[in-house]
């Protein structure tokens, strides 16, 4: 997920880059800072996890 | 009548004591990722902090250590009503001093290496002095996936757009 101003804007999907590895692109128009949340989900047992990043493009 | 007044005095006096005299009370504790196996050293292990649920104040605390156990006991053979799986898994072990029947809140943070990931799962129970839980232990399970995602801190803009990359390492807890 992408987010800018307090607004998720985007969500990208990740591809499989190596054990335990997952990577991916979001493409921006706008100046300023954004913050990437990625997400981990498995619905057969409800496992979740969150990781964030912040990115200022300029 | 004298005797039967000094075996009283007695018979409550060693009432009196083992009722006030505070008993080491054994627990082991062992930290369980979510469809995934024990949390020990080798993620930092688990943060254990045992409670008294009453007064809050703390009894024990301290790190689960040692592997993570047996893969075929735990993610492969069916459990059983009394069967072990966590044989040779990390653990935490305290022993509490209690001078009667306690509830505790036992509190399990994981995993220490990747702290923006930690979940507390906590639970409470009853204990009662000198009643040990040892063995198979109590265990308490941590739901989740540890997910740290990495990104260059700036991007410049290239005409009126810009491409971030980013990359995330998902592991079980």
């Amino acid at each position: 997920m992408v987010k800018y101003n307090g607004k998720i804007i985007d969500t990208v999907p990740l591809s499989f880059a190596g054990p335990s590895t997952f990577q991916g692109q979001a493409r921006v128009s706008k100046k300023g800072d954004y913050e990437i949340i990625v997400y981990a989900f498995d619905s057969q047992t409800g496992n979740t996890g969150v990781g964030k990043v912040k990115v200022s493009v300029n | 009548m004298k005797k039967v007044l000094i075996a009283a005095m007695l018979i409550s006096g060693i009432f009196l004591y083992g009722i006030s005299e505070a008993v080491p009370t054994k627990l082991v504790v062992k930290a369980k990722s979510k469809d995934a196996k024990f949390i020990g050293s080798k993620m930092g292990g688990a943060l254990v902090t045992i409670k008294d649920s009453a007064t809050g104040k703390v009894l024990a605390k301290g790190l689960t250590a040692g592997s993570t156990g047996n893969t075929e006991k735990i993610m492969i053979e069916p459990k059983t009503r009394f069967g072990t799986i966590s044989d040779g898994a990390a653990k935490f072990v305290t022993s509490i001093d209690i001078n009667e029947p306690t509830l505790i809140t036992i509190d399990v943070d994981a995993p220490l290496v990747t702290k923006p990931d930690m979940i507390r799962s906590s639970i409470q129970m009853w204990v009662i002095p000198g009643k040990d839980i040892k063995g198979e232990g109590i265990i308490i399970e941590i739901p989740g996936f540890s997910v740290v995602a990495r990104a260059p801190e700036k991007i410049s803009m290239t005409g009126n757009k810009a491409i971030i990359p980013f990359q995330s390492q998902i592991v079980m807890i």
